[in-house]
């Protein structure tokens, strides 16, 4: 019933069909990489660099002379792997956060919610300095920051979701038959908000993985010569001119993920939410 | 007549709740209140049906959430038995696991009160299994029994809450309301959300399941035809206030309560004539809670109310018909039929 | 008599509820008369909230209107342009929603959005709309219309909103009121009060009212005729006092059996087994009702009935109707 459901989803929606499509040919590229890839990324080719894109190197060589289109592949790993940690990590923050402000409600709320309110106003990228600065360079410190700056907007879809939730009559029945608070949460409210969390952490994973690609491009997060997207940009600023394509294929691999994970996560919502579709 | 078999007690019970001010008022530092039950004393009989009418507003879904446990009242005492379940400002006595074998509500609205994640077997699992009553195989047979109970077949249990029709929902969150066996049950404008055809059934699964397993209920409604088929007693309440309490065939046979006699002519009839069934209204609106006259508070709708019911608050009067009213005039007319013979006050 | 203000001719309207086709609204034909309030009943499911919609073709998908003709004051309203429809929609034929609250929009006050009905057809000056929207207010009788012009609908009690929408229901001077439901969410006092306005304001400006609820007391008291829809459709109708006092369907007799009434202790109820057609099982062959009807016959489950009128002013579709004299009262439906 709920596979058939998927299904047909998926042949009523081409977008959905299409960017999911996307997604899951980006998680294959993510834990294959390295056997997919042509060459090694880190190969060394003295005299072969900066060379356009050609039969033996698709997108082109780095100043090095290493495979671009190699160095991408294997740069996925890092890209996802790290946008998939700042989403677990947020996401799970935020709904354990998200539905004790919401399931309390009233001045509990109101102090958790404006906490979550200065957090919020760090931007993302100065959290992730601030991290490294305390913590030093590297993709946990940057993912730990991203996640934190990102929790209050996740913890505050599950509230708002966990209200509405509270004042259904299913959640006093569950108060009046003696069920502790606890239980209510997670067994009941936790549950009705589930839709909304996929949704979020959807959403999350397309910022974080610009952000991911930022830091690094500012050399904070995957340190070289580790493939990463974004340091891969930042190294290809340098050559501007002489070796566009060093700028084109990273910026056109952050663009299609995360345009596939925004299109991905929206119409997701769109078959989630019931109240969307009338 | 013998003395009735008191179940439930409340006694002077009040309920406030604070009105959500502005920015001016906060700054002023004026606190109003909303008078949502307004020194309510009434008795449950065991084994009765009792109806609280009235329209929305009138304090009666606020006063059976007092004696249910969601709300603790600002003052007066509700007790069950011997036990006092509340006073002023603290639920008291049983703890929240002990109150829920005691009391029980049927909600109005059976979408509402069923959690879409979950099957009807588990929803109705989960009260023997928090109670620890049995262990998760026990628990499958008890549910069963428990559908039966209220005419759903086995297989019920399988499905989701969506999957089913309002009735069998309704159906679904009464059996959940009688897992652990209370003794009173609250039902909520049980069949408000529900169409006339389905009604019925409820209606009648409600009566037996009374007579059956010997509960006290309490039946909120505003719909006087339903107070008919299925209340032994009625309470009419206004702004908070109990102005009639009377056995049903008495209610709907003699002249109560100026406030009732407006509700019932307002009721549709299940009649029609050739020519236009004339329908009776009262005017306007149930008033504002937040600043109750002194008076009676009914005065402002009320087609026989005279300058004298504006100064004091009638008092609940016994009937000499049996049964109290809170009315001048009612009590008037008692007094004048009968030469002064029963008019003690009461309460 | 001069032809009917609303002519419904073979209406179907059809669902697609998961992958098959579902008539929602099946071969219903029906007429209204200026000034003439006809009363829909009907359990939820049975299609009355679709004909309201149908009849102002504002049926969405994944449903369609596939057959039938809805004339409308000499308009075909099933093949006007967008632009005439609209005017008809909102000037000729007007709907009173079930839930009042949903017909306001919560941030604008009152008068703004009566207002902007009021200039919207009638192409009248602000000020002119401002004083016909006090008007019209006073008229559905809300107190201090003037102030209340500048309330926001989350500041009115239920009644008042309904009142209120009643009020922008006719605020394009419509000849059709369609009311679905109207009361179905307010207190019985106010309930009388809006059922008393709405026949009130139909005498008064000569309106046709179509008036849906599932609930026979509320409508027999309002409406001189009656329409039993059931499944999709029509089983009985006729004037009131004869459909009411005499149903020849079982269902509407079940119907009568089966509502509470204030006047008689009736207890227990008589109930009506099984649930209308799901639209997800196979569709039902012969008359719609038979798999829940105590006087089911062979024929029942083979052929769709006819419609009958032995006497005038009242007819049904049955196979096996209830007999002619007498009350309805009769055992049709079982005692649990």
């Amino acid at each position: 019933m709920r596979t058939a459901a998927v299904l047909s989803a998926l042949r009523r929606d081409p977008a959905l069909a299409i960017s999911a499509g996307l997604v899951v040919i980006f998680v294959i590229i993510a834990v294959f990489g390295p056997w997919i890839a042509p060459q090694d990324p880190n190969q060394i080719n003295p005299g072969s660099n900066y060379l356009p894109p050609s039969g033996d190197f698709w997108f082109g060589t780095d100043r090095s002379g290493r495979d671009l289109f190699s160095r991408l592949i294997v740069g996925t790993r890092m890209a996802l792997l790290g946008a998939f940690a700042v989403v677990v990590i947020d996401v799970g923050l935020g709904t354990v956060y998200g539905l004790i402000a919401g399931y309390i409600g009233g001045r509990v709320d109101n102090i958790m919610m404006r906490i979550g309110d200065i957090l919020l106003s760090f931007p993302a990228l100065i959290m992730g300095v601030l991290f490294v600065a305390i913590f030093g360079p590297g993709l946990i410190p940057v993912v730990v920051g991203l996640a934190l700056v990102y929790m209050p907007t996740a913890a505050r879809v599950v509230r708002s979701q966990a209200r509405i939730q509270t004042k259904e009559q299913y959640v006093e029945a569950g108060r009046l038959l003696g069920y502790s608070p606890l239980r209510i949460a997670l067994r009941h409210v936790l549950p009705n908000c589930l839709s909304q969390i996929i949704v979020q952490a959807s959403i999350v994973l397309a910022y974080a993985v610009v952000d991911l690609a930022a830091l690094s491009f500012l050399g904070l997060g995957v340190q070289p010569p580790t493939p990463d997207w974004g340091n891969m940009l930042a190294e290809a600023q340098k050559s501007m001119l002489l070796a566009p394509w060093l700028a084109i294929f990273p910026a056109l691999a952050i663009i299609i993920l995360v345009l596939a994970w925004n299109v991905f996560g929206a119409r997701l919502r769109y078959h989630l939410d019931p109240t969307e579709r009338r | 007549m013998s003395a009735p078999d008191i179940h439930v007690s409340v006694k002077e019970l009040r309920m406030l709740f604070p009105v959500k001010r502005g920015l001016r008022d906060r700054v002023l530092g004026v606190k109003q209140w909303v008078h949502a039950v307004d020194g309510v004393s009434l008795d449950l009989h065991r084994g009765e049906c009792l109806a609280l009418v009235g329209e929305s507003g009138s304090g009666k879904t606020t006063l059976a959430n007092c004696i249910a446990g969601s709300l603790v009242p600002v003052a007066g005492e509700i007790w069950l038995d011997d036990v006092m379940l509340a006073r002023a400002g603290a639920l008291t006595g049983p703890s929240a696991r002990e109150r829920a074998r005691l009391v029980q509500v049927i909600f109005q609205d059976p979408t509402s009160a069923l959690n879409r994640r979950l099957r009807v077997g588990s929803v109705l699992a989960e009260p023997f299994l928090v109670h620890k009553i049995c262990n998760r195989a026990e628990a499958t047979a008890r549910v069963e029994a428990l559908l039966a109970r209220v005419g759903l077949p086995p297989e019920t249990a399988e499905h989701y809450s969506h999957e089913l029709n309002a009735s069998q929902r309704q159906r679904v969150v009464i059996a959940r309301a009688l897992a652990l066996e209370p003794r009173v049950l609250i039902a909520d404008e049980p069949i408000a959300k529900l169409d006339v055809s389905m009604q019925g059934q409820i209606l009648n699964l409600i009566d037996q399941l009374r007579r059956e397993l010997d509960l006290s209920v309490i039946f909120i409604t505003h719909d006087l035809s339903v107070v008919r088929q299925i209340a032994t007693r009625v309470a009419v309440l206004y702004l908070g206030q109990l102005m009639e309490l009377q056995e049903t065939e008495a209610f709907f046979g003699s002249e109560g309560h100026p406030y009732s006699q407006a509700l019932l002519r307002s009721t549709p009839r299940l009649r029609v004539t050739a020519e236009d069934g004339e329908l009776h209204t009262i005017k306007g609106e149930i008033p504002s809670p937040i600043d109750v006259p002194p008076g009676c508070p009914f005065l402002s709708r009320c087609p026989e109310g005279d300058d004298d019911c504006g100064r004091t608050r009638p008092p609940l009067q016994a009937r000499s018909a049996g049964g109290l009213v809170a009315c001048f005039k009612r009590a008037a007319a008692d007094l004048a039929a009968t030469d002064g013979a029963a008019t003690g006050s009461h309460g | 008599m001069s032809d009917p203000l609303l002519n419904v001719e073979g209406l179907t309207t059809v669902y697609r509820v998961g992958g098959r086709e579902f008539a929602a609204l099946n071969d219903v034909s029906l007429t209204c008369q200026a000034g003439e309030r006809l009363g829909v009943v009907g359990e939820s499911g049975s299609g009355k909230s679709v004909l309201a919609l149908s009849l102002l073709n504002i049926i969405r998908a994944p449903g369609r209107i596939t057959a039938g003709r809805v004339v409308f004051a000499d308009q075909d309203i099933l093949h006007l342009r967008r632009r005439e429809l609209r005017r008809v929609r909102g000037g000729g034929m007007s709907l009173i929603f079930q839930d009042a609250a949903a017909s306001l929009t919560p941030v604008y006050p009152v008068g703004v959005q009566l207002g902007e009905i009021i200039r919207t057809h009638l192409s009248v000056t602000r000020a002119e709309a401002a004083r016909q929207s006090v008007q019209l207010l006073g008229q559905v009788g809300i107190p201090e219309p003037e102030r209340r012009l500048r309330a926001f609908p989350s500041e009115l009690s239920g009644g008042m909103k309904q009142r209120v929408a009643i009020a922008m229901a006719l605020a394009s001077e419509p000849s059709l009121l369609i009311a679905d439901d109207p009361t179905s969410a307010v207190d019985v006092t106010i309930q009388a009060q809006i059922l008393e306005l709405l026949r009130h304001l139909v005498d008064e400006r000569q309106l046709a009212l179509i008036y849906i609820s599932h609930d026979f007391r509320v409508v027999s008291t309002i409406c001189e005729r009656l329409l039993i829809l059931y499944a999709g459709g029509i089983v009985e109708q006729g004037d009131a006092p004869s459909v009411f006092n005499a149903p020849r369907h079982p269902y509407t007799d079940a119907l009568l059996a089966c509502s509470p009434s204030v006047e008689e202790y009736r207890f227990p109820f008589a109930t009506l087994p099984g649930n209308p057609p799901n639209p997800r099982d196979d569709p039902i062959v012969g008359c719609q009702f038979h798999p829940r009807c105590p006087r089911a016959l062979d024929v029942c489950a083979r052929e769709t009935p006819h419609e009958e009128s032995p006497t005038a002013g009242h007819s049904y579709r049955c196979w096996s109707p209830l007999d002619a004299p007498g009350r309805g009262s009769s055992a049709a439906a079982s005692a649990p």
